[in-house]
């Protein structure tokens, strides 16, 4: 056989198998769903490994160390920020039986079949959730069926540091941002979800569902916001960073546990809230759809947003608590600094209400893909 | 098969197989993406060339290419000129240092990327070392918004990372070129400069290109650099590929620019080398 036979069959066995291997479906299925009825025994988890996927910190390593202790249970971690390293292990059929689930990417993640539902009438604490988390939409589908739990929040604050911004009443306008005096004194994420709810709101509209027309006007003032910052902050501790240098003055997206991390370098930041509203932040723990053990999963969520861990995360995290009875627990400590009343206590709560157009839209009103692609013309400068 | 053939092509199979694996294969794999679609995170296996459409008609992704394009020229051509001259200086003129000097080429390379961009990162900025230098001296009152992030910070971070891969081939190529062809010049008149631009430049001149060349490519896959020196209008198109295979999930468009990236930067290079063989000949 001769050399180029040789080869040319080695490339189209090569081509054959790539388009094969790319072909095929991975979808992430196949996994264990709880059954049954009634509370979790917890006995029936001794002795068993999950797998958490998602954001350090947010599965229950430190706080519930005792309680797996005390169950001979393990818990191994795959830390990842990248949510679509997280949806892409699970559609490719990676067994895990936790995973974060983040507010804005929440229900295009139910929607996509990455989280199975999660059975709250098992769960002993989830009586004790605070209306605005326990009744809220995105952690739903159209149907109504909760897919995740919260486990910590917070209100969607812009920081700032007030020995070089003047903020009067920590109040400020999305729409003063976009004025000379503010030229490369701030930054923000890169994303447009912040930006276009507070300019919707600034402008009149009824965010986050505009029309085409709206939209259109929402991305031209956002296009001068844009120009006018400084930069596009990576994460909070980016932001953080470049207010602690002296680089920029705010950031539009804040998280009071900036705060604390700017102390530790000597410099004082404040929080405030722009005048067109809050939106906030949670993150949830949720069961996969290739979990192998989901039963244990929904006994460990229910553990998660039991009180003495949420005082925990909170504490760790800077967070809101989720659990009404872990509230006074947080008095006095580094997470008393969220107004409860106003933010998760009312279950309509508009702090958490959609931020972004959820998947469902009315006819006549711009989807999220709307504003990603109003956005990536904004950030190309054309 | 003759054995001598059977022996070499066991000695080049684990190259080979490596080589397959971890670069044809993905290659292969981020062709056959860029055809396809996706759907609440699904790929839609049927081939379509709605990817390739959005990515060479899109005036948005056009301006990502053309910027991209243009950032890579400038830090490349600037790459290639102190290149060029770094090499001169320490293959001819501080010939007794050069191994120092050399080396002291390759130690740049030794520190990490991210930890090189944090320090320009302190160099630039409104109260960054060079601003706030310039305002305690007084030579300017406000920070300077060249100095802040933005296209300059990036291009200046992109020539530091960079410029040791451009100094190696064009030293390399020098080391043909012998001092007593420069000497012969300056002996037929010529100052210093005009030996170096008619004599050392034409003869090193491949290795200049292969050094402008690299730091092209290099370059214009960058995404990291613009996206902590940059400002909010200087994203590279390395910066939209990283997103379509981030947060926003469209594995095949990001393919499609990725590839689109491959075939522009083949197009543009093989036009320069054409161009650079004529004028050697």
């Amino acid at each position: 056989m001769s050399h180029r036979v040789i080869r040319s069959g080695a490339i189209a066995a090569a081509l054959t198998l790539t388009t094969v291997l790319a072909g095929c479906s991975a979808g992430g299925g196949g996994g264990d769903t709880p059954t049954g009825s009634g509370p979790i025994d917890p006995t029936a988890c001794d002795g068993v490994t999950l797998s958490f996927i998602g954001l350090d910190g947010e599965q229950g390593d430190q706080e519930l160390a005792d309680w797996r202790k005390e169950h001979d249970m393990t818990l191994q971690t795959t830390s990842t920020t990248d949510m679509s390293q997280l949806i892409a292990a699970i559609k490719s059929g990676q067994q895990f039986d936790l995973a974060t689930m983040t507010k804005d990417d929440a229900q295009r993640m139910i929607e996509g079949g990455i989280f199975q539902a999660l059975p709250t009438d098992r769960l002993e604490n989830w009586a004790d959730m605070v209306p605005g988390m326990a009744e809220n939409s995105n952690i739903r589908d159209t149907a109504g069926t909760v897919f995740g739990a919260p486990i910590a929040w917070g209100d969607g604050p812009f920081v700032y540091r007030p020995d070089k911004a003047e903020i009067v009443d920590d109040r400020l306008s999305i729409l003063d941002l976009t004025k000379p005096e503010w030229k490369n004194r701030f930054v923000l994420f890169n994303s447009p979800g912040r930006s276009f709810y507070f300019i919707g709101n600034a402008l009149g509209f009824d965010a986050p569902y505009y029309s085409p027309e709206e939209l259109e006007e929402v991305a031209a003032t956002a296009k001068t916001l844009v120009q006018n910052a400084a930069a596009f902050a990576t994460n909070y501790q980016d932001a953080t960073d470049r207010m602690v240098s002296g680089d920029v003055d705010l950031v539009i997206n804040g998280w009071q546990a900036q705060v604390a991390s700017a102390e530790e370098k000597g410099v004082t930041l404040d929080w405030g809230y722009f005048d067109e509203g809050r939106t906030g932040w949670w993150d949830a723990i949720a069961i996969p759809t290739t979990a192998q053990n989901a039963e244990c999963a929904a006994l460990y969520i229910d553990q998660m947003i039991g009180v003495d861990a949420q005082v925990q995360i909170a504490e760790n995290l800077i967070s809101g608590v989720v659990n009404t009875e872990a509230i006074d627990a947080t008095a006095g400590g580094p997470a008393d600094v969220y107004d409860y009343e106003a933010a998760v206590l009312d279950p309509n709560t508009e702090v958490f209400g959609p931020m972004i157009p959820q998947e469902d839209v009315p006819d006549g009103v711009t989807t999220y893909q709307d504003w990603l692609d109003a956005w990536e013309q904004i950030t190309s400068g054309s | 098969m003759k054995p001598n053939r059977i022996v070499t092509a066991l000695q080049l199979a684990p190259a080979s197989v490596y080589y397959s694996a971890l670069f044809g294969a993905p290659l292969i794999l981020l062709v056959v993406y860029s055809f396809y679609t996706t759907e609440n995170f699904d790929f839609i296996p049927q081939f379509t060339l709605d990817n390739y459409v959005t990515a060479w008609t899109s005036d948005v992704y056009r301006t990502y290419f053309a910027r991209t394009l243009r950032i890579s020229a400038i830090t490349a051509l600037a790459i290639a000129v102190v290149g060029f001259f770094y090499s001169y200086v320490i293959t001819y003129t501080l010939r007794a240092h050069r191994a120092v000097l050399y080396f002291l080429v390759l130690v740049s390379m030794f520190g990490g990327y991210l930890v090189r961009i944090y320090a320009w990162r302190s160099i630039f900025g409104a109260e960054g070392i060079a601003n706030s230098a310039l305002m305690s001296t007084g030579i300017i009152s406000e920070p300077l918004d060249l100095l802040r992030n933005g296209e300059f910070a990036i291009v200046v971070a992109m020539i530091n990372f960079y410029l040791p891969l451009g100094i190696l081939p064009i030293y390399a190529a020098m080391q043909n070129v012998g001092p007593g062809q420069i000497e012969a010049a300056q002996d037929l008149g010529s100052s210093r400069l005009g030996a170096a631009g008619k004599v050392v430049l034409p003869l090193a001149l491949r290795g200049v290109t292969v050094a402008f060349v690299f730091t092209f490519i290099a370059t214009a896959a960058e995404w990291l650099t613009p996206q902590l020196l940059g400002g909010t209008e200087d994203q590279m198109i390395g910066n939209r590929i990283a997103y379509q295979f981030g947060a926003g999930f469209d594995w095949p468009l990001g393919s499609a620019l990725a590839v689109t990236l491959v075939v522009v930067l083949a197009l543009l290079l093989g036009a320069m080398f054409t161009l650079v063989r004529r004028w050697i000949r």
